[in-house]
């Protein structure tokens, strides 16, 4: 049998039939590229649309706070306080992605709201305000429309005030604290530092863990593991976000981050996708959607 | 480093004649074939040199050969960890007739091997290649590529005992027997 074996021969192939299908190949290759190429572009000219869009929207979309008639505001729906620490004021960023905010508890709110019922009520307009402080309450009135309201030491008084309607309510000074303690504590709300690094750092170790040991890719080279690249560049992304948070808060006064970041996520996904369809990955596929998960659960943690 | 023009000169035949004995059939194989170099001409970054170049190829050729199957639907995928279930592959009228006839039987016992079998039959059997080469173009263990080429080698010399008649009759084209042991 084993001789039997040895001696099977495949039909012959004539030179002419080799030279037929390497020129085949030579063509197909050049195809490919070309078509590689066109989707790199399309990638590309996606990019740079999605750039000018955001651009437009992020110079064209601000908005002032106000508009608030002091008629209309009586409840408040929900609040945030606002931790700018810019020193301009508010009034041209109402889009929420601008702010670093934490929302008020239901409690905290039904504390504000008596002193914002008499605001609107009883204020007495001030013409001149001094600088906002960095901790401020953004409220959402049941109307649809939102108030800017700080604490602030005017004169050796605290006054409560509208930042935009300039109405102000004298506070007594137990008053003024509780407010701003309130403010304060709910800007602080969240986990320490530290805490938050050691979550993101288990989480990360969990997942390369299950990269590494459990993934059907496990056996595939790692440099052949397209979905490794996604991991970096996941972590690339979240540098930029930091990055841009930065720079923005610096320049613009604002945090912009998580605007820029969402449009490279969504350049990042449609790579994939066009990866995906040219066949680029093996089973290192299952490290993607394992990698949107966990990117849900960091910033999950990051909100935290 | 791999160079197209010249590694295809050299081992495009041996990848044609792996991929023949995959498929049993010529236009497919020459086309996997070719597919097999556009791959590893794409893919020749990735090349380390660790391995030859025909050892290499053959990978990327296996692979592509698996993917077809799976694609057509021959690989049955009953679990997700059962990946290379049998395959059922019955050589056409056209097929066993460009086989010379005191082969046709062998041919279809051996197209009628499991992809694993055949694949391990093919390289060590007809290719002649050692078990640690067979091993490396297969990604498996030396004593895979033993137990299967010995399992495999059973299961042939099993059809073709218990068929000679399946052999003899001239021209008769016929379904592939199930595998005994699988």
């Amino acid at each position: 049998m084993d001789k039997e074996l040895a001696q099977l021969q495949a039909p012959k192939r004539t030179q002419t039939v080799k030279q037929a299908s390497f020129n085949k190949i030579q063509t197909t290759i050049h195809q490919r590229r070309k078509r590689q190429k066109r989707s790199y572009y399309s990638v590309l000219a996606a990019a740079a649309v999605l750039f000018v869009f955001l651009a437009a929207s992020i110079f064209t979309g601000r908005q002032p706070v106000g508009e608030n008639t002091a008629a209309d505001l009586v409840t408040i729906e929900k609040g945030y306080a606002i931790a700018n620490n810019s020193t301009a004021d508010l009034r041209y960023m109402t889009n929420w992605y601008y702010f670093e905010k934490n929302r008020v508890k239901e409690e905290d709110l039904a504390l504000i709201q008596p002193f914002v019922t008499k605001l609107y009520e009883a204020g007495v307009p001030v013409d001149d305000l001094p600088k906002a402080p960095a901790e401020q309450l953004l409220l959402k009135m049941s109307t649809g429309s939102i108030a800017q309201i700080a604490v602030i030491s005017n004169n050796d008084q605290y006054v409560l005030v509208d930042m935009n309607t300039k109405q102000s309510l004298p506070l007594t000074f137990e008053e003024a604290m509780n407010i701003d303690m309130m403010m304060h504590d709910t800007v602080e709300r969240s986990l320490l530092g530290l805490v938050r690094l050691l979550i993101l750092s288990f989480l990360i170790a969990v997942y390369i863990a299950i990269v590494l040991q459990i993934s059907p890719a496990k056996k595939e080279k790692m440099e052949s593991r397209n979905g490794h690249r996604y991991f970096f560049a996941a972590i690339g992304l979240y540098l930029i976000y930091t990055l841009v948070n930065g720079v923005s808060l610096y320049y613009f006064h604002a945090y912009n981050g998580l605007f820029i970041a969402s449009a490279m996520a969504l350049l990042l996904f449609l790579k994939w996708l066009i990866d995906y369809y040219n066949g680029r990955f093996e089973s290192s596929i299952y490290e993607v959607p394992l990698l949107f998960i966990f990117t849900l659960l960091f910033t999950f943690v990051k909100f935290l | 480093m791999f160079q197209l023009e010249q590694h295809y000169e050299i081992h495009s035949d041996q990848i044609y004649q792996f991929l023949y004995f995959l498929t049993f059939d010529v236009q497919l194989a020459e086309d996997l074939m070719q597919e097999t170099f556009i791959r590893a001409y794409e893919a020749r970054h990735t090349y380390r040199g660790e391995a030859n170049v025909l050892t290499w190829l053959r990978t990327i050729a296996r692979n592509i050969a698996y993917d077809h199957f799976k694609r057509k639907g021959k690989i049955q995928f009953i679990a997700f960890t059962k990946k290379e279930e049998d395959i059922a592959l019955t050589l056409s009228p056209e097929q066993l007739f460009s086989i010379e006839e005191d082969k046709r039987a062998l041919y279809q016992a051996i197209a009628g091997l499991k992809f694993d079998y055949r694949i391990a039959v093919v390289l060590r059997k007809i290719e002649g290649l050692s078990i640690k080469e067979t091993a490396a173009v297969l990604g498996w263990n030396e004593a895979k590529v033993k137990n299967s080429t010995e399992r495999a080698m059973k299961v042939l010399e099993k059809k073709m005992r218990g068929g000679a008649a399946y052999g003899q009759r001239a021209g008769a084209i016929t379904g592939t027997e199930t595998d005994p042991d699988s």
